[in-house]
């Protein structure tokens, strides 16, 4: 085939016979340090959890047997500290050290062992963890299988190599793990380091471990208190959070799941609903993570909790779980737990819930938005901004039932006083998300009467005047038309509170878009201002001025128009209406900015 | 900036966009733009509109995009700096704004083409393949009635090179306008051949907003397919089509179509129900922008009179021109109404189209219902 190269017979530079992977040790170990393990500090939780499961396969073959772990430390003046590990459990047999502690990713508790509830490791690479702070292993080990076993040596390396020898041993059955520290890592394997990350692993175990003549563990774990709903269980747990979490939250809850249980701790700071949920979570009261995260839904943001797991399926970092249907259900049912200790909090203890939202309310507010059940469950204690002042909607709803709100700051600030005169309530929708949530409950629960409020109806809702009111303020009105004609603005003159606002001008979402078409059509030319001329200009009807006949000044104009004082009424009105455009921050057209140009060089040369 | 400007720009920038959020980034964006006039905020008034005109874009606001894109174009022609730092992204939105030029029946069909001859010209002067742009011409001579023009238009598009740099070479995008030109011109074999990698699903969207045509498709098709009498096909593209839309505001075009296939197959109830639920959300349309769902709602109205129904209960809100305030509906009148409203705005495309295109689909689809008559 011509293009193609040719290929000849010739004997190839590699082998040709199926072979196996090389591992270098070494580098896997460094991998393991950088990419799967947090800290070097995670080789204590590794020995701690393989003597427990130990004991627990010691104690299958001969229940009863009381375990207990020593943890020795020794520091030499003139050398690395060394960490020895000793546990009274299964022990190991020649084949087992061969098959097990020299095969990477081989566990004893795979397979038919897996089944048993009381394993917490099970990926076979507990050991590695040992060479992120020593270059050698030695396993002195004697099984229990076997009353006339020998003890036997492993020795290994970083290297990757190893060795195993019978020795001589005190050890009856069980297993003892020497460790040297690695230069560079002494610091890991001193006295008081091993003693603290023993108390932060194991501190919760109910098995007894023993640091020299210290006992690690003597702390009940936290889902232990007694009832929360009793204030000395729940002075308990708030101690419990601010001694081991550095955290004085608003309130703990109790939580339990299948085969979960725990406490969740309500934060007393707003953290972003985006940040990571940093939970402290125990597999079989050994602590596994103290920033596993995904263990609640989104919702519960605003919570930090610890929880002891039995069944959950730790990951091979062992910093989390694996994410599967098991994980889902407890998620949900801790979920559960949370909404409804805050429901409880509502019926029982209300001000211990109005100062979690109060702290929450705009992350809450946030996931709200796309969680009908959070919204549902916060929603009364939701606080708004209202023409009445700031108050929850549950307030809101016992004080004045239906709910009408504004969907712009700009509205609200221009209905709210005329509304507080009338004793109307308002609710600013502007915040963050508000007019969405408002809008969702609307259609959650309509017996609550939510609806937007256009702006216009606050004009609608002013009594009429009287006939001899109307006949006084007429000339006004039609001077007031005349002047404001061009810029497609309806009159009407009308009594309201306050009675220091001259006038208010009312818009509508639509007239507020025709404005902008205004002022675009000013910028823009060539084939879109085409475009845009087609398109229907302003309408009166949807942009009211509405002058306060109950102010004084206005009242003054209405006498003066009567007397004929037409341009300095004009120029009054046309003051008075750019004034209500700026109060409303409605975008100035060019013929407004020219407008108020005339007004002031009319008060001015008056003046002069 | 002010406080309040700098407050709406955290939120509309933390504001997802798709089609779920644009309801919500409509008012943020509507009160901001004066915010950023008022406090002379050139760039700030820019990019407020852009985000604005893309968001009325997906919510069939043809008027309020149009009136953002155009002032975003005259700055971008007078500021150097506003130009330099948008880098041609409006352009591209102005094309797709385009798109809507035939839905307002108010802009005359010529200041519709000279806008897109305008288009062309700035895109090319910016140096950008016109491959997307002949596609809009294509739809918008579709959607005005000009077949042959059209049929031109779509072969030129079709043989000009797909541009991955401009992220022009979408198959989703592509097989939904393919679909609807065999559709509107008779072939239907030919359209459903052509949208089965966006139906099937093997079809990905180059861009997220790429994937909300997919919905357009399987809204498309549904006519095609029944047409076909491949009603079990026609059947799974509802399903998969009405989960991607179903209570969107920014799909109500759609969920017409989706209403006038369960008009032909006769699923009256779910079709009442879905009309009620959607009739709801398309308070910020105007009567042309919900020209669609109106056509939907009718042809939903008049299969129920084919099935003898005489009154019925449907959730028409209070803005619509067909509201009743005891919400029950004699369904004869009622088809009677929405018959007569969305055939005049069929004849006020057509009188300005020149033509009598829009009229036709209208009778097409409404023959979908069985040869009963209208």
């Amino acid at each position: 085939m011509p293009g193609h190269p040719r290929i000849g017979r010739v004997r190839p530079s590699y082998p040709t016979t199926p072979g196996t992977f090389q591992v270098d040790l070494r580098g896997l170990v460094d991998l393991l340090s950088r990419h799967l393990y947090r800290s070097p500090d995670v080789y204590v939780r590794e020995l701690l959890q393989n003597a427990v499961d130990a004991i627990a396969a010691r104690r299958r073959l001969e229940p009863g047997v009381a375990g207990a772990v020593e943890i020795e430390v020794v520091e030499p003046a003139d050398g690395p500290p060394t960490v020895v590990v000793t546990d009274n459990g299964i022990g190991l047999t020649g084949t087992e050290l061969v098959e097990l502690l020299a095969t990477i990713g081989r566990s004893s508790k795979r397979g038919e062992l897996a089944q048993h509830r009381d394993f917490i490791g099970q990926f076979g690479i507990g050991l590695l963890a040992c060479f992120l702070v020593a270059d050698e292993i030695t396993v002195v080990t004697r099984s229990a299988r076997d009353p006339d076993a020998q003890a036997l040596c492993w020795q290994g390396r970083a290297d990757g190599t190893y060795d195993i020898t019978p020795v001589d041993s005190d050890l009856t059955a069980g297993t003892r793990v020497h460790l040297r520290a690695r230069t560079g890592f002494e610091h890991h394997l001193t006295r008081d380091h091993v003693l603290a990350l023993a108390r932060r692993y194991g501190g919760l175990l109910t098995l007894p471990i023993r640091l020299g003549s210290v006992q690690v563990n003597n702390e009940p774990p936290p889902w232990d208190f007694p009832a929360l709903t009793m204030e000395h269980g729940r002075e308990s747990a708030l101690a419990y959070a601010s001694r081991v979490l550095d955290l004085d939250p608003l309130d703990a809850i109790p939580l339990h799941a299948d085969g979960v249980r725990g406490l969740a701790f309500v934060l007393p700071y707003e953290p972003s609903p985006a940040a990571r949920q940093d939970h402290r979570v125990y597999l079989r009261r050994m602590l596994l993570s103290e920033s596993a995260d995904r263990l609640l839904p989104d919702w519960a943001f605003f919570v930090r909790c610890v929880i002891d797991a039995d069944d959950l399926s730790p990951n091979a970092a062992r910093d989390g779980f694996i994410e599967d249907e098991r994980l889902a259900r407890v998620r949900e049912q801790l979920g559960r737990g949370i909404r409804d200790h805050l429901k409880d909090l509502a019926r029982l203890w209300p001000a211990r819930l109005a100062g979690i939202v109060a702290t929450h309310d705009a992350g809450i507010s946030a996931l709200a938005v796309h969680d009908d059940e959070c919204l549902l469950l916060f929603a009364d204690w939701l606080p708004v901004d209202t023409s009445l002042g700031r108050m929850t909607l549950g307030e809101h709803a016992r004080r004045f039932g239906e709910l009408r709100f504004v969907r712009r700051f700009d509205d609200f600030r221009q209905v709210a006083p005329i509304a507080a005169a009338q004793g109307r309530c308002v609710v600013n929708g502007g915040h963050v998300n508000l007019s969405t949530l408002l809008e969702r409950l609307a259609v959650l629960r309509p017996e609550r009467r939510i609806s937007e409020l256009d702006p216009t109806e606050i004009v609608d809702s002013f009594a009429d005047l009287t006939a001899e009111e109307r006949s006084e303020v007429a000339d006004l009105v039609r001077l007031a038309e005349t002047a404001l004609r061009s810029h497609d603005v309806g009159v009407q003159v009308r009594a309201f509170a306050p009675s220091q606002m001259h006038a208010t001008l009312v818009t509508n979402e639509d007239s507020r878009f025709r404005r902008q078409l205004d002022r675009t059509r000013s910028v823009v030319d060539g084939p879109w201002s085409g475009v845009l001329a087609a398109l229907p200009t302003a309408s009166a009807a949807n942009s009211q001025l509405c002058l306060n006949v109950a102010n004084a000044a206005v009242r003054e104009l209405a006498r003066q128009a009567r007397q004929g004082s037409i341009m300095r009424v004009r120029r009054a009105i046309e003051l008075l209406y750019v004034q209500a455009l700026l109060l409303g921050h409605h975008p100035l057209r060019d013929r407004e900015l020219g407008l108020l140009d005339d007004v002031v060089l009319g008060f001015v040369e008056d003046r002069g | 900036m002010t406080a309040r400007l700098e407050q709406l720009r955290r939120e509309i920038l933390g504001t997802p966009w798709d089609d779920r959020h644009f309801p919500r980034l409509l008012p943020l964006l509507e009160e901001a733009v004066p915010l950023a006039d008022e406090a002379g905020d050139t760039w700030a008034g820019f990019w407020m509109r852009a985000q604005l005109a893309g968001v009325c874009n997906n919510l069939d606001l043809a008027e309020r995009a149009l009136v953002a894109v155009s002032w975003c174009l005259a700055t971008l022609d007078r500021d150097p700096a506003v130009r330099a730092e948008d880098g041609g992204r409006i352009l591209r939105t102005a094309g797709t704004i385009a798109q809507l030029l035939p839905s307002v029946p108010d802009l005359p069909r010529d200041d519709i083409f000279r806008l897109l001859d305008e288009i062309e010209r700035l895109q090319r002067r910016a140096g950008m393949p016109l491959r997307a742009i002949t596609e809009i011409r294509h739809f918008v001579l579709l959607r005005m009635g000009d077949l042959g023009p059209a049929g031109e238009a779509f072969d030129r598009w079709r043989s000009l090179p797909r541009e991955s740099s401009w992220r022009l070479d979408c198959d989703v995008c592509e097989s939904d306008a393919v679909l609807e030109w065999y559709a509107a011109i008779g072939r239907d074999e030919h359209a459903i051949a052509a949208a089965a990698p966006l139906l099937d699903g093997t079809a990905v969207g180059v861009k997220e907003k790429c994937e909300g045509l997919r919905s357009w498709g399987h809204a498309n098709a549904l006519a095609p397919l029944v047409r076909l009498g491949r009603l079990d096909d026609a059947w799974a593209c509802h399903r998969r089509g009405l989960a991607m839309v179903i209570g969107r505001s920014g799909a109500l075009g759609e969920i017409g179509k989706h209403l006038a296939f369960l008009a032909a197959v006769g699923d009256l109830n779910r079709a009442t129900s879905l009309a009620g639920q959607h009739l709801a959300l398309a308070d910020r349309l105007t009567e042309h922008g919900r020209y669609r769902l109106d056509v939907g709602v009718w042809l939903v109205v008049c299969a129920l009179r084919r099935h003898g129904v005489v009154e019925t209960d449907l959730r028409i809100p209070p803005w619509h021109p067909a509201f009743r305030s005891s919400g029950r509906y004699h369904v004869g009148r009622l088809a009677e109404r929405l018959g007569a409203g969305v055939r005049s705005l069929a004849i006020r495309f057509d009188a300005r189209n020149g033509n009598d295109f829009v009229t036709r689909e209208l009778l097409r689809e409404h023959a979908l219902l069985g040869p009963a008559g209208l």
